[in-house]
């Protein structure tokens, strides 16, 4: 649908090119409406004086009216009153203090795209530039508590869709001169801003280089979330893993920015990008280091193993009841044997049948119109728990393996990585359920292979295990104590 | 690349094919076997299998505790295996081996046909783990023991597994005596097998109803360790009492940390039962010329479980009398046990492999005059335990 619909559009070819900014105001403002299709929130007003005359265009909603009517227009008419525009722009400019930025252009498509971005354009008469008054201001969503990554302890602050919002969030953490937000238009059909944030001198260069690259060279007509941009700077390649974290919290931002990492931002998500990703950094959280370190080494191992359950339970389940099952305590096999006894179906298709049924459930949760929630989970947690059992169509066995597999597929603190197990489960079950325990080695296997393979803005993704780094352990599985590390965090050299 | 890959992918999936798959309702899972004498030179076989819809608790078990919870088969043939083939003609499912806890062989067939053809078939059978417990039913058929319902425990394997499993029997054996350990002794180390025995505790009564299991008298249908039964080579000779298969389990380093031993009075009647603990046993045979040497050593300490004798404890000279008593009751039956062995001619402490292993060149000049040697051999026992703790008292009810 969006890709048959984005012909090579965008504004600034769809105006003719051979506009310019005329002497007169009027017919500035008749080209801007030609353009634009006369729109219904174009705003203009002509001021007209005895020799001269100015008028002030912009898009309603997009900037600060209030701040127009107080400050510009008023220091804006004194000055004309009593100067005449002939005597120059660049007099206008030093003598006129508009309390926003204020930038001139003499191209009329730079004049337009800053128009839709929510500048205030002023013309005036005999001048063949347009001055660009910067006063963004529009509604965003208050700064709330991020829904898909909460914790117990730590900031509750959140992102929100405004960059300029955003940016602030970071600013306030990290109140350093070095920080750097490095913009980027990013579509050719929406020429959405994209910024990139890092620390000067801590970042990893190439990581920079790599990134910048890859967002100037983005080919995409359209981006609305980091998600979208993410395809377009990851590597090339059918990878089931994220190669860069996405996070909703500028805690986690700022705290990979002092680690050297760079994040990439952009107008209308709320979720930024955080790159070189390493495996292991899916698996800690902001919290590890706002809890005491031995807690947050306890609960890293238990995101391990969660993960590494929601990954190969439900086909160890099956390869070690169809293929092994001299591997299971006698006891455990009697019980498991008689849960079976009767059963219509072989133990993979029990498992695909939870698994599928818990899937849909859980789409459907996501997908549904929140009063009808109660319903579902009512039908759910009778359909999964009990009756299925009841009715002889799976072994209460299955059950449990699947509600183990749920909740740990909930326990990784990021979605994306979460959701390469969810889909690798379902390989891997395959695998188990045709070759045993060997099949799920070889997948396994396959998957160590591809994974230490992988790099995140030519960053190895591995790393600090492949390659190994002695050094970096000490944050990556088990997370030692703050004192352990040297505080000051060294610079690079000015380049 | 990629195609080779992803052909290797696929065809590793489909053409595998899930061979090798079993459901787990397609499986008989075996949890021992019995091995018996049976009609005109054939071989009977018994299998213990469970039946799992019995076995398991909640709602799903589906036939419930009408059932029995396990179920023998018995299958005859030739030799083993054509027996454990022709199993298969009786079974609706398909014989699942690992499982196996233990192996339970008749009298008659140990002391007739011997364990040569078991041991083999049991030890090329791929399915089957070496290490399950061994057992000769005493004065009864495998059958019959595994026809057993034994209170308390799901079944009579299971059952006697656990008597050799929980510390405190008579014999006090650490692990039981494994197949894997049978096959070492006989092949390995040229030295005469001992294995676990087992009985019925009363002969006469049926149990293999569960019926008998309502009733409150629970050694109707218990079964019982007994002394170790003794192997000449692949055949069942004799067996050992209690007090030799202790003094066995003592010299062989196979006992359990804390042992329990009772020992008579010195002139008076009565009894001193304790507890040893700790013990350092050194075995060791020596040739010196032509003469051979047994000299046992047990140091360790024991504590006190009960008395029935007149001897003061309160004073160092009744403290010292006791380790006397319990010293020289020990030496003497270490000291019989391995003359017993002498007596039979047969090398069950093991006695030829550590000549062999640590004095190799007198070893090779004496084997030749190995019985008259045996039989010659010197038996030095030096017992000396001293006493831990004499319980929670220290006076005496026979003191007078």
């Amino acid at each position: 649908m969006w890709r048959k619909n984005s012909k090579n559009v965008s504004p600034t070819n769809q105006t003719d090119t051979t506009l310019t900014i005329t002497e007169d105001v009027e017919q500035n403002i008749e080209q801007i409406k030609h353009c634009l299709g006369d729109p219904f929130d174009l705003v203009y007003k002509e001021y007209k004086f005895k020799r001269t005359a100015f008028a002030l265009c912009y898009i309603d909603g997009l900037i600060s009216t209030e701040d127009l009517e107080r400050t510009v227009i008023p220091s804006l008419m004194d000055w004309f009153k009593e100067n005449d525009s002939s005597s120059g722009a660049r007099d206008f400019s030093q003598h006129i203090q508009v309390p926003k930025k204020l930038n001139t252009t003499s191209d009329f498509s730079i004049m337009l795209t800053a128009l839709l971005r929510g500048s205030t354009i002023l013309f005036i008469k005999k001048g063949t530039e347009a001055f660009l008054i910067s006063d963004q201001h529009w509604e965003t969503r208050s700064i709330e508590e991020p829904s898909s990554q909460t914790m117990v302890r730590g900031p509750r602050e959140g992102f929100v869709e405004a960059l300029a919002v955003n940016s602030t969030l970071i600013r306030r953490r990290i109140t350093n001169p070095r920080l750097r937000f490095k913009s980027f238009i990013v579509g050719e059909m929406t020429q959405t801003m994209v910024m990139v944030i890092y620390i000067e001198g801590l970042v990893n260069e190439s990581a920079l280089n790599v990134a910048c690259s890859r967002i100037t060279n983005a080919k995409a007509s359209e981006i609305f979330e980091t998600g979208m941009l993410e395809e377009l700077i990851e590597d090339k390649g059918y990878s089931p893993f994220p190669t860069l974290i996405d996070t909703e919290r500028p805690d986690v931002v700022s705290a990979a920015l002092t680690e050297g990492k760079l994040a990439i931002m952009m107008e209308g998500s709320p979720f930024a990008l955080i790159g070189p990703a390493t495996f292991i950094s899916y698996f800690q959280t902001a919290e590890d280091y706002y809890n005491r370190f031995d807690l947050s080494t306890f609960l890293r191992m238990i995101r391990f193993i969660a993960f590494w359950i929601a990954f190969a339970l439900p086909a160890t389940y099956v390869a070690l009841t169809t293929f092994h099952q001299e591997l299971i305590p006698t006891d455990l096999l009697i019980s498991l044997a008689a849960q079976r006894e009767g059963l219509p179906f072989p133990a993979i298709v029990e498992a695909l049948i939870m698994e599928t049924v818990f899937e849909i459930l859980r789409e459907a949760g996501i997908r549904m119109p929140r009063p009808i929630g109660p319903a579902v989970s009512i039908v759910g947690a009778i359909v999964i728990g009990e009756a299925a059992v009841t009715a002889g169509l799976v072994s209460p066995a299955i059950v449990i393996v699947v509600s183990l597999t749920a909740i740990a597929s909930f326990a990784n603190p990021y979605y994306s990585i979460a959701g390469s197990a969810r889909i690798m489960r379902f390989v891997l079950m395959l695998f188990a359920a045709t070759a045993g325990i060997f099949g799920i080695l070889i997948f396994t296997l396959i998957l160590c292979i591809h994974l230490v393979s992988l790099r995140s803005l030519g960053e190895p993704y591995m790393s600090p295990f492949a390659p190994f780094s002695m050094k970096k352990q000490k944050d990556t599985v088990v997370r030692f104590p703050m004192w352990w590390s040297k505080r000051k965090k060294r610079w690079k050299q000015e380049a | 690349m990629k195609n080779f890959y992803a052909l290797f992918f696929f065809s590793l999936i489909f053409l595998g094919g899930c061979s090798g798959q079993e459901e787990l309702d397609e499986l008989l899972i075996l949890t021992g076997i019995g091995i018996d004498q049976g009609d005109d030179q054939n071989v009977k076989v018994t299998f213990q299998a469970t039946n799992p819809q019995a076995q398991a608790g909640g709602e799903s078990g589906g036939g419930g505790a009408s059932q029995a919870t396990s179920y023998t088969f018995e299958s005859e043939g030739e030799d083993v295996v054509a027996a454990v083939f022709n199993a298969n003609n009786l079974l609706s499912r398909k014989l699942f081996f690992p499982h196996i806890s233990s192996l339970v062989v008749g009298e008659d067939y140990a002391r007739e046909n011997g364990l040569h053809e078991i041991s083999d078939f049991l030890e090329r059978h791929y399915e089957i783990r070496d290490s399950y417990m061994l057992f000769i039913a005493k004065e009864t058929t495998a059958s019959d023991i595994l026809n057993t319902f034994p209170p308390l425990d799901n079944s009579s394997i299971q059952n006697i597994k656990r008597l050799v499993e929980v510390p405190g029997s008579t014999i006090g054996l650490k692990d039981g005596i494994e197949l894997e350990d049978f096959i070492r002794w006989r092949y390995g180390d040229d030295r005469d097998a001992v294995i676990t025995g087992v009985e019925r505790v009363t002969k006469e009564t049926d149990s293999s109803n569960t019926e008998s299991l309502n009733e409150i008298e629970g050694n109707k249908n218990a079964l019982r360790l007994t002394g170790l039964a003794l192997f000449d080579k692949d055949y069942l000779v004799d067996w050992l009492s209690y007090k030799d298969s202790v003094a066995w389990v003592m010299i062989n380093g196979e006992s359990e940390t804390v042992k329990n031993y009772t020992v008579p009075c010195r002139d008076s009647k009565g009894t001193i039962g304790f507890l040893l603990k700790e013990m350092d046993i050194k075995a060791k045979p020596k040739i010196e010329g032509d003469q051979l040497t047994y000299m046992i050593q047990v140091r360790g300490h024991f504590n006190l479980q009960g008395m029935t004798c007149k001897i003061d404890l309160s004073t160092d000279k009744g403290v010292t009398e006791l380790q006397d008593i319990i010293n020289t009751n020990l030496e003497e039956d270490l000291q019989t046990s391995v003359e017993n062995a002498q007596d039979l001619n047969l090398d069950y402490f093991g006695i030829k492999n550590y000549l062999f292993k640590n004095q190799p060149n007198q070893w090779e000049k004496a084997k030749d005059d190995w019985e008259s040697l045996y039989a010659q051999m010197e038996i030095t026992t030096e017992v000396d335990v001293y006493l831990e703790s004499p319980g929670a008292r220290v006076g005496n009810n026979e003191e007078s």
